[in-house]
């Protein structure tokens, strides 16, 4: 077969430009998944990910790719130009806005930087079977990523409850890091 | 065997419910097939001691406590509750700073009563901001106008001043000197106005005109209101010196009624006196003078001789008259005495004695003599017009005019006297 010319040398999409998609090509079903749907891309991924990668690649590409989403959602949806507590403000209501989960704060040391703080119904994990161990590492780099766009630092999320774990909500300690 | 391992269960399960300090349970005390049953009931009291533990620091409003390990699934609801206790905590220290743009969500009617609160207090925040602004625009304007007024005060010739409503304090003094305000007389006469009007009512509408004058016969004009002073009531008096004005006044009624030339009364004067006199009830007698041949004296001599014509009749007269007679000039030629308490045979020897004079002082090259009407009014006469009174002594007048006009004629051979 001959080599399609218009093909080559195409520039390589970024994250960005794959979120540039056509809202009206989903005329008819609109925009919106159910969670079922969206679980099953990330749960299909994650046994895929251990399966090759093992369990610990599998974490670090989930923390990573919830990074890049954080950022991504933070630079393009919040505005990052307000203090604090109007920015964690929106940031709750964004999330609700969105569906990703309720997300509460439970304390900021603003000397610090530390901040704890809970979603519930969360997307990725309300509901599941209790595992013992934390399963939302999407959202730790999602948090991490939102956070540090934010406030210019390099912040790290940290999941010490989960549904998993058997709670009812998924608590977050969030620190400031040396950039890694 | 049964029903050991059944009584040892049950007390110990009951324990659990009930006892503050749940009695322990020897696993080994059981039988075999009872000691997996034992260990989970111990793994149960345990977990619910935990519990309890942590609800009970929960319900003292301990939020720093510590939550049971997450092997406590008992305690799952609480930790939620325990999460949404510091979430609300956080959001309330929010709110306390002044963010007004947070919300609860999902927990119920205090989601509703939280975000209620929150909506209200930014409303009345944008209120009590707004309010501000106008009251800050309103400040400005108030401080523009009260620079104004300063400088109005400042600038104007009127001096202010406050008194409490019972005189006793200065509440504002253009000049701020005590001393000066012991010394000024006006001052302490306001006082004084203030004292004795103090107990009079219906206050808000009083406003007083008045005039003062001190010992150096200086003139205010006083205009005294009732005013609030910080909230109370004050006396509010706007002084102005009037003695330049007075003065001018005085002028000007005096030039008003003053006859130029001889700086005697004018007509108007004469007529105003000459009611004023007639309506007191003196007896008055009207003396009707004109002079004669002041016509020749001017086309021959010229207006300055005539002038001096006239100037001479009227010292001449002057020396004969007193105090309070009235003489003035009420025509070109023409003028009127009005002698008090002088019978009419009494002035007629007086004008004889006047006419003599006049005739006889300052030697000139034509004769100097005026004609006289002499009318007598007897005191009470109300019916007696000044206007008839005039026009009678004209009548007098003109009698001896005819006489002087003969006795003259060859003097005054060129030109007729008659003219006059």
């Amino acid at each position: 077969m001959e080599e399609n010319v218009f093909m080559t040398g195409g520039k390589v999409l970024t994250l960005e430009d794959y979120l540039q998609y056509d809202a009206g090509s989903r005329g008819n079903l609109g925009e919106e998944l159910p969670v079922m749907v969206y679980r099953l891309l990330e749960y299909s991924l994650k046994e895929e990910l251990i399966g090759q990668f093992g369990k610990e690649k599998q974490i670090e590409i989930f923390r990573n790719a919830g990074r890049k989403a954080g950022e991504y959602f933070a630079k393009k949806m919040l505005n990052l130009d307000q203090p604090l507590d109007q920015f964690v403000s929106e940031l709750q209501s964004k999330m609700q806005e969105l569906k990703i989960g309720v997300l509460r704060i439970e304390k900021v040391d603003e000397e610090s930087g530390k901040i704890i703080l809970n979603v519930s119904e969360d997307a990725d994990c309300s509901g599941l079977p209790i595992l013992g161990e934390t399963v939302c590492n999407y959202d730790e780099g999602f948090i991490g990523g939102i956070l540090s766009m934010y406030s210019g630092k390099f912040y790290t999320a940290v999941e010490v409850d989960c549904w998993a774990t058997g709670d009812r909500v998924c608590r977050f300690h969030a620190n400031i890091e040396d950039e890694k | 065997m049964e029903d050991k391992n059944s009584e040892l269960l049950f007390e110990y399960l009951r324990s659990i419910l009930y006892d503050k300090k749940i009695q322990p349970l020897d696993v080994e005390q059981l039988d075999e097939p009872f000691r997996k049953l034992g260990r989970g009931l111990q793994y149960f009291a345990k977990t619910l001691t935990e519990t309890k533990q942590y609800e009970a620091a929960l319900s003292r409003g301990n939020l720093s406590v510590q939550p049971p390990p997450r092997e406590n699934f008992l305690c799952e609801n609480l930790k939620n509750i325990h999460a949404n206790l510091n979430h609300l905590t956080w959001q309330a220290k929010q709110v306390a700073k002044g963010d007004y743009s947070q919300t609860v969500s999902y927990l119920g009617e205090f989601s509703e009563a939280f975000n209620t609160m929150t909506q209200q207090l930014k409303e009345r925040e944008l209120k009590l901001k707004q309010e501000a602004e106008r009251e800050k625009v309103h400040a400005g304007m108030v401080e523009t106008y009260n620079q104004l007024l300063v400088e109005m005060i400042d600038r104007s010739e009127e001096e202010i001043f406050v008194t409490s409503a019972d005189g006793r304090r200065i509440l504002y003094c253009k000049k701020r000197n005590d001393r000066s305000i012991d010394r000024n007389e006006v001052y302490q006469t306001c006082i004084r106005f203030a004292q004795k009007h103090r107990s009079e009512e219906s206050r808000d509408s009083f406003e007083w005109i008045w005039e003062a004058e001190d010992s150096r016969h200086h003139f205010y004009r006083i205009i005294t209101g009732y005013m609030q002073w910080q909230g109370e009531q004050a006396f509010l008096y706007i002084i102005r010196d009037v003695t330049e004005e007075k003065l001018r006044e005085e002028r000007l009624r005096m030039e008003a009624n003053r006859d130029g030339l001889t700086q005697i009364g004018n007509r108007h004067y004469f007529l105003e006196k000459a009611e004023d006199m007639l309506k007191e009830g003196s007896n008055l007698t009207f003396c009707y003078c004109d002079l004669d041949h002041l016509k020749y004296i001017n086309d021959q001599y010229g207006h300055t001789e005539g002038d001096w014509y006239i100037t001479f009749f009227v010292e001449t007269i002057q020396k004969h008259i007193r105090k309070e007679d009235v003489f003035a000039r009420i025509g070109g030629d023409e003028f009127c005495v009005i002698l008090c308490n002088c019978p009419y045979e009494m002035a007629e020897q007086k004008i004889r004695k006047v006419q003599k004079e006049f005739s006889s002082g300052q030697t000139k090259e034509y004769p100097k003599s005026f004609s006289c009407g002499i009318v007598e009014v007897e005191g009470g006469n109300e019916e007696m017009q000044v206007r008839d009174i005039i026009k009678q002594a004209d009548h007098e007048m003109y009698l001896q005019k005819k006489e002087h006009k003969k006795k003259y004629r060859k003097e005054l051979s060129v030109i007729s006297i008659s003219e006059d």
